[in-house]
């Protein structure tokens, strides 16, 4: 498959706090991608300088095979972004937004975005200004969707909305892209929204990418051992590949990112334990990552 | 727990510890350091530089009587400069006049007759010698109506034909050792004299009847000799006398109390004002000793100090700071949620918003009261800024309006509010267009009116009080329209952006039905989006367009409107005002200042579109585009208004009005309106990529340059008065003018390449 967007080593630096330290990202065409990661890991940082909209200092980023800061007009018209706070003109009336909008692209589909519109429940003929975030948020999703884009870069776009209008989001977001042609990134803290979507999970720790892989894989790859060991077990006890390691006395609990049947039965046969092995949802898996204790 | 330990428990801490922490809020604040600095700095050096900068003689405004000799005096010099004899076009009077400065250059202008204008209105004479009678041959200026003579008296038969061969308005004779009552008969035979002005008439002394002009609307009499009850008792006669100008000796003063002269002067049908001064100098201070000695005639000096009334202009702008201030932050942590929810924290923030305001009111005050404003005016004059910001505080809880702008920012609000009467006040006074305002405000500075100031404290004081008080409803609105946080961070340029939107659009299909110039700019939204897709770059700056609050055609409007009414203003005074200087410098200073403030407020808007970059630049254009749609929207947003102000540089030169540039002034007019236009669209792009302290300092700058500048060309104004030989001389030079230009063209082109090179680099993803 076609690379879409392709990060590689990517610094950025505010003054003294450097967000991003050598993120690489590759993401294919078709793959609907989660980006996850603590509050202040960098995401919005990471998605802007995908868009152009940042320098980074160093690195490359790349945007359908072309450099982000100079993207051309053509590739810009092929994607669509929806950032964390929606802001649009709040004397205008939703209708004129739209047609705002869609007079800077050669290819706007009217009907399409209407379609939108309606499904969302936004008055046309109402002002941005007294929208609900929630509403701005639609709306930024109706102006980022109107012009059927290739490439859809959403930055925490379901964090105003309320769970019914979060899973109609979801929804027609899935719609929109459930094709091989359609790639989506979306940084989102809520891991049970990227679970239903995301075919590829990104998590973004210290300012690079930790793990990039499909979600189904990470899932396969990421579990947590239970160990119950004949005697007590060493207060250094450790395994290996180990995300973090929680003893107490012959118990023990490990979450571990690459789990192989080599290392279950190493652990058997050496501290004569029981060990069995459970699976972690995606909010698990992150929590682990970050070494934190459930 | 039991009811009576309920009731024991205090609900809220002791109101010294909420004190102590609102003070925190205010001594964690740098830039609030920073201001009172500023502010202390600036009252400081105001009272200092009017103190050094105050010429040795004062300088008096007129109220009524002969022109102002001191500017007299600089038309002279300047004449003498020139060395040689012609009409000159800049004037403070009816022009074009002709001024004849010594003898030499008056036998020079004997001998070159034809040299005169004919269309002459003025004309200033100051000569030792006789001016033969056929100088004043109607046929060689058909319309000159004021006639100012210095020096030599005039003879009878000159006399006789000025009077009956022109239709005079205005006559001064600063000699009259010879003029007789024959001549005084004559002069009344005018039918059009309406100014009258006679300097040390002896033949006024006499108690024998002597007849005036019918139409005299000013008198003034100067006279070291004392003037008979008979006098007084013919001048009540004059139906249309509305001003009585007295100037005699200093030991004279005590005869115009007596009974029966205050007798006569006090039953005058028209009750004219009556200005008095001593000869000996200028001494307010008579006037005010005199005005008990008569009810119902208004006595009022003849002329006032200028120092005066502007240490008071000044106190007043010193207000602003500690007012605004106050006020912002009264508004600002007022609006918190915590405020509103934690016990009792309402009270130390009211508390300390009114230190801050009377801290002000104190200092506006005794800046006033150092340069004589009396004691009790100068306390109204710093309890007058309470009484404005009621006033914001009622428009704020009315609801939609200008009072939702206000509320934004209610220092801003507070600055027209404030500055537009006092500037006008100011620009009158310095203008002396309508001579009365200086002298009642000069009476009030003096203390003449206790009731009004008495009035303005009490106000004041109630007002502020109800202001403080009202901060429970106006957060009541200000939660309706929701607005729940304003920033507490004058640099937190994001979150008055949040905070000015719902407010902003709060009720606005009802303003759009009821404002044409919303609904005009809802029609052109309308027909431009429906045009379809925009291709080309004129097309997209359409539409650009339309994402602006408000459309610089409407914008322009407005200013044309205002920079005509301002035009015309100065236009009328200067073809039909009498005796009205009109100092270019003020001119300059005044159109400036408004150009600036224009020029202001588009960059403003700009600033504020910054927030939609980010999402604008994802448009389908490649950065070049997109930088290059930018830079030609925003010229266009500047054009309509460079072409106004080239209109009206165009209008006023066919009226002949006020300005009426010589090519090489026209020039040097021109580098400067260019690079005004130019330069405020370069900055206004190269600003929108700042953040923080950059845009804050720029603002300052601005802020500062656009009232430097001005205060600049007042302070030449005042300093020097008008058409000063060295200026004269500067911008009649063609190398000025050249050089002008050449400077103002590389000062652009610098500008506008580093600017365009910044938006090459910026990156508009840190502005959200």
């Amino acid at each position: 498959m076609p690379t879409i967007i392709d990060a590689t080593d990517v610094r950025k630096r505010f003054g003294r706090h450097e967000v991003l330290r050598g993120a690489t990202l590759s993401i294919p065409r078709g793959a609907i991608v989660g980006l996850v990661g603590t509050n202040g890991a960098g995401k919005s940082t990471l998605i802007k300088c995908l868009l152009g909209l940042l320098r980074p200092d160093t690195g490359r980023v790349q945007l359908f095979g072309e450099d982000s800061w100079t993207l051309s007009a053509e590739s810009k018209g092929r994607l669509g972004y929806v950032p964390q706070t929606v802001q649009l003109y709040p004397w205008m009336k939703i209708d004129q937004v739209v047609r705002y909008v869609a007079a800077f692209y050669p290819h706007w589909d009217g009907a399409w975005s209407n379609e939108l519109l309606d499904r969302w429940q936004l008055p046309r003929d109402h002002r941005v200004g007294p929208l609900s975030p929630g509403q701005m948020q639609k709306l930024g999703l109706v102006l980022a969707l109107g012009h059927r884009p290739e490439l859809l870069i959403l930055d925490e776009p379901v964090a105003a909305l309320d769970p019914l209008a979060r899973r109609e989001f979801l929804r027609a977001m899935m719609e929109v892209t459930n094709d091989t042609q359609h790639t989506v990134l979306f940084s989102t803290h809520i891991t049970s929204d990227l679970e239903r979507v995301a075919s590829h999970v990104a998590l973004l720790q210290d300012g690079r990418i930790a793990l990039f892989d499909e979600l189904d894989a990470v899932k396969d790859r990421v579990k947590r051992l239970r160990i119950r060991a004949a005697e007590a077990l060493p207060a250094n006890f450790t395994v290996r590949g180990a995300l973090r390691v929680k003893v107490e006395g012959a118990n023990a609990l490990a979450a571990v990112a690459d789990l192989d049947d080599r290392l279950v039965h190493e652990l058997t046969e050496t501290w004569h334990a029981d060990v069995s092995i459970e699976d972690l949802n995606l909010e698990d898996i992150f929590l682990e990552l970050h070494h934190v204790e459930q | 727990m039991s009811s009576s330990e309920a009731i024991s428990t205090p609900v809220a801490t002791p109101f010294r510890r909420r004190l102590a922490a609102v003070w925190l809020t205010y001594r964690t604040r740098p830039l609030a350091w920073v201001t009172l600095l500023a502010y202390i700095a600036a009252v400081v050096g105001i009272t200092v530089a009017l103190r050094e900068s105050r010429p040795p003689f004062e300088t008096w405004i007129e109220m009524a009587g002969k022109q102002d000799t001191s500017q007299l005096r600089a038309q002279r010099s300047s004449w003498d400069m020139q060395h040689r004899l012609s009409a000159t076009p800049k004037s403070h009077m009816p022009s074009p006049q002709m001024q004849f400065a010594s003898p030499e250059l008056q036998r020079a202008f004997y001998q070159q007759k034809p040299v005169l204008p004919k269309d002459a209105r003025t004309i200033v004479i100051y000569s030792e010698a006789d001016i033969p009678e056929e100088f004043w041959d109607r046929t060689k200026y058909p319309r000159v109506e004021t006639v100012i003579m210095f020096g030599e008296p005039l003879s009878s038969a000159a006399l006789e034909k000025l009077i009956t061969t022109h239709r005079l308005k205005a006559l001064t004779l600063n000699r009259c050792e010879k003029i007789t009552a024959a001549d005084l008969q004559t002069l009344s035979t005018s039918e059009s004299l309406q100014f009258l002005s006679l300097d040390y008439c002896p033949a006024l002394t006499k108690p024998d009847a002597i007849p005036w002009p019918r139409h005299l609307r000013q008198l003034t009499i100067s006279t070291f000799l004392r003037l008979p009850v008979e006098r007084y008792r013919e001048w009540r006669t004059l139906e249309q006398l509305n001003a009585l100008v007295l100037n005699l000796a200093a030991n004279d003063q005590p005869t115009l109390y007596e009974p029966e002269i205050v007798a006569e002067l006090d039953h005058f049908p028209r009750r004219p004002t009556l200005f008095l001064d001593i000869l000996e100098g200028s001494a307010g201070e008579w006037a005010v000793a005199a005005q008990p000695h008569f009810h119902r005639l208004p006595v009022r000096p003849k002329s006032v100090p200028k120092s005066r009334i502007m240490a008071a202009l000044y106190a007043l702008f010193a207000l602003i700071l500690p007012m605004g201030f106050g006020t912002v932050q009264l508004a600002g942590q007022g609006l918190q949620t915590l405020v509103a929810l934690a016990p009792g924290a309402v009270r130390p923030h009211r508390t300390f918003a009114a230190a801050v305001w009377i801290f002000g009111g104190v200092m506006t005050a005794g800046l006033a009261g150092v340069h004589g404003v009396e004691e009790l005016a100068a306390v109204a004059l710093g309890a007058s800024g309470a009484i404005i910001y009621a006033l914001l505080g009622q428009f704020i809880r009315q609801g939609p309006g200008m009072g939702e702008v206000s509320w934004v920012n209610p220092f801003m609000a507070f600055f027209p509010i404030i500055f537009i009467p006092a500037t006008s006040i100011f620009v009158m006074l310095l203008f002396n267009v309508f001579p009365p305002v200086a002298g009642e405000v000069d009476w009030f500075l003096r203390g003449q009116y206790p009731w009004l100031a008495g009035a303005a404290i009490v106000g004041g004081v109630l007002c502020g009080w109800r202001l403080l008080l009202q901060m429970s409803s106006i957060r009541r609105v200000a939660e309706e329209a929701g607005l729940t946080q304003v920033p507490l961070s004058a640099l937190d340029v994001a979150g008055w952006n949040r905070a000015a939107i719902p407010l902003a659009t709060r009720n606005l299909d009802r303003k759009v039905r009821t404002n044409p110039i919303l609904r005009r700019r809802e029609q052109r939204i309308e027909t431009v989006l429906n045009r379809g897709p925009a291709l080309t770059r004129r097309q997209r700056i359409a539409v650009w367009m339309c994402g602006l609050p408000l459309h610089p055609l409407d914008f322009t409007r407005v200013f044309a409107v205002v920079a005509l009414v301002q035009l015309g203003v100065f236009f009328l005074v200067g073809k039909f005002g009498f005796e009205v200087p009109i100092n270019r410098s003020i001119v300059c200073a005044v159109s400036v200042q408004v150009i600036a403030m224009f020029l202001f407020i588009p960059f403003g808007v700009l600033y504020s579109r910054r927030r939609w970059m980010e999402h604008e630049l994802l448009f389908p254009l490649s950065r070049q585009d997109w930088i290059g749609d930018w830079f030609g929207a925003q010229l266009w947003m500047f054009a309509p208004m460079f072409l106004v102000l080239a209109m009206i540089v165009a209008i006023d030169t066919a009226l002949g009005g006020v300005v009426r540039p010589t090519w090489q002034e026209a020039s040097i007019a021109s580098a400067v309106l260019i690079y005004l236009v130019v330069a405020a669209w370069a900055l206004s792009l190269r600003v929108a990529t700042w953040t923080g302290w950059q845009s804050m300092l720029f603002a300052i700058a601005m802020v500062g340059g656009i009232f430097g500048l001005a205060f600049f060309f007042l302070m030449l104004a005042w300093m020097f008065g008008d058409d000063t030989a060295a200026a004269d001389a500067m911008l009649k030079s063609p190398w000025t003018a050249v050089s002008g230009i050449v400077i103002a063209i590389v000062a652009l082109a610098v500008l506008i390449f580093s600017t365009y090179r910044r938006w090459q680099t910026w990156e508009v993803g840190r502005l959200n």
